[in-house]
């Protein structure tokens, strides 16, 4: 009893903690944990569809893992123990997107 | 104008080939003996054969002084018959130049005796027939020719002949009278095989001195060696210089019970060794090697030069059998074709349409490199044919991949939504705040 009553406490204290995060913040949170869902859809599809477009499916699928790191490490920069929050993180941020975007079309075939 | 000189082209064309065909046929030959005069008398019909068959040369005597087989560079002859005796080589010709006469492509009889010289046993050896030591003859005390060889029993009477078509085509109706020296071939030997084998109780001794064990015995005796060396060259030896005698041919066979076994074969059999030796039997030729592209990158490309992997090919080629003058398609299921690139990728069996071409059409493997196709056919009593034609396989250009494959949508999609989910993000990032 008392550890789901502990749980239900470590959860709402989360719950009003992440209300003060900064909407940049929860928006970044949003996309990455699109990302890593529609990584895993594409995963499932292989597995049911088969792996013919084996190079396709290894391009959509560390596109959207990779788009998942970079956004987490993003986070970790803007956010209070991080080093900034300026536009100069995200220019790096953007650099790295784009060129995971070029890789990714370029394998997908 | 113009039908006169075509006219005048063909009848030059015929001209040169009628002169091509009569210098093909005229054959030159020369014919070594210890002693010319004699074997010209006891061996008639043997050379007379030679003769009828289109040769024409002379008979020298093998101690001549002026004996020469080579002028600068010039072979003087294309082929060589040796009744090798126990006088030494003359003139300018000694075993080296003898070997380097077959290592040119020519081809040589050789009979021996028992007492036949260093020199020619040296030769023998070179081309891996082993004689036997002098003194020794082919032994049978079961199968021997009662009329000649009652005393000694040295004259055999042998049967045991090559199982080869393209050597003893029909096979032989009679035995074969032979009297003269065993001869071996080293086991394993890929040139030489025996056209002549001794029967079961044959061996080889001396005639006068009892024996009680022998080196060489039964089947392990070869009476008569055919050699086909690596460049195709043909070499026989016989280990007897009798059984191509006038008498020889003429002999009839009589058995130990007395009882007479009709005329021997070997006329038909010396015939048939001298014409496999001079190229006039079992001659594989090979034409028209060619491999085209039957579906894959460029369909029903003759002789690309280059084959993408997975392609599907057709690889033929004729082969014609040369025998008696005349060549007609070659028949057999056994030749193979090899697709190699160090080890052999692809080997399979080609098929014949019974009018010489063989062909097949095989899957290029899936691995790229320099390939090559490689047909090499060796049959006992056949002349040996190796072909070999590099064709590179390359793999897919980048452009040659399929594109907007439907079961790829998806994938397409999550990049394009990623995009579009760091162009949203982005914007709001910076316009916040």
């Amino acid at each position: 009893m008392s550890q789901i009553d502990t749980l239900r406490e470590i959860i709402t204290s989360f719950e009003s903690a992440y209300r003060s995060t900064p909407t940049k913040l929860k928006l970044l949170d949003a996309f990455s944990v699109c990302a890593l869902l529609t990584a895993v859809l594409q995963f499932v599809y292989a597995k049911l569809v088969g792996t013919f477009p084996f190079n396709s499916f290894l391009a959509g699928f560390f596109c959207c893992v990779g788009t998942f790191v970079l956004t987490v490490s993003l986070r970790m920069k803007v956010s209070e123990g991080g080093s900034g929050s300026g536009p100069r993180e995200f220019g790096g941020y953007a650099l790295a997107m784009l060129t995971l975007f070029i890789a990714a079309w370029n394998y997908v075939g | 104008m113009a039908p006169a000189s075509a006219l005048l082209a063909a009848a030059l064309l015929c001209a040169a080939a009628v002169a091509a065909a009569a210098a093909g046929q005229q054959q030159r030959v020369l014919v070594l003996a210890d002693d010319p005069a004699a074997i010209k008398a006891s061996h008639s019909k043997f050379l007379a054969s030679l003769k009828q068959r289109g040769y024409r040369g002379d008979v020298k005597a093998i101690g001549s002084k002026g004996l020469q087989l080579k002028e600068w560079d010039d072979w003087l002859y294309d082929k060589l018959v040796i009744f090798g005796g126990s006088k030494a080589l003359g003139g300018a010709v000694d075993v080296e130049q003898l070997v380097e006469f077959v290592d040119a492509g020519h081809d040589l009889l050789l009979a021996v005796d028992s007492g036949v010289s260093e020199e020619l046993r040296a030769l023998a050896d070179q081309l891996g027939v082993d004689v036997d030591a002098s003194g020794h003859a082919v032994i049978d005390h079961f199968s021997y020719d009662a009329a000649t060889g009652a005393k000694d029993r040295a004259s055999v009477l042998a049967s045991n002949y090559v199982q080869s078509e393209a050597v003893l085509p029909g096979g032989l109706k009679a035995p074969v009278l032979y009297r003269g020296v065993g001869l071996s071939i080293a086991p394993g030997s890929e040139t030489a095989f025996a056209a002549l084998r001794g029967s079961p109780t044959a061996y080889s001794g001396r005639t006068d001195a009892a024996q009680t064990e022998a080196k060489l015995a039964g089947p392990a005796i070869t009476l008569v060696a055919l050699v086909q060396l690596r460049n195709n060259a043909r070499v026989a030896v016989a280990g007897s210089v009798d059984m191509l005698s006038d008498a020889a041919f003429a002999a009839e066979a009589t058995d130990r019970n007395n009882k007479n076994l009709g005329r021997v074969a070997n006329e038909a059999f010396c015939s048939a060794i001298s014409k496999w030796a001079f190229q006039e039997r079992g001659v594989l030729r090979a034409s028209n090697l060619s491999h085209r592209v039957v579906s894959g990158a460029h369909p029903g490309a003759v002789k690309p030069e280059r084959y993408r992997i997975n392609d599907e090919v057709e690889f033929s080629v004729e082969i014609r059998e040369c025998a008696d003058g005349a060549c007609k398609p070659f028949k057999a299921s056994d030749v193979q074709v090899e697709l190699v690139m160090l080890d052999p990728y692809v080997r399979t069996t080609l098929s014949h349409d019974d009018a010489g071409r063989f062909s097949t059409q095989v899957k290029v493997p899936d691995s790229y490199g320099v390939f090559k196709w490689v047909l090499d056919y060796r049959r006992l009593g056949y002349s040996y044919i190796e072909l070999t034609e590099t064709v590179p396989i390359r793999p897919f250009k980048h452009n040659e991949y399929e594109r907007f494959i439907v079961q790829a949508y998806p994938y397409y999609t999550s990049i394009a939504s990623m995009m579009a989910g760091f162009l949203a993000v982005g914007a709001f990032f910076l316009w916040t705040k």
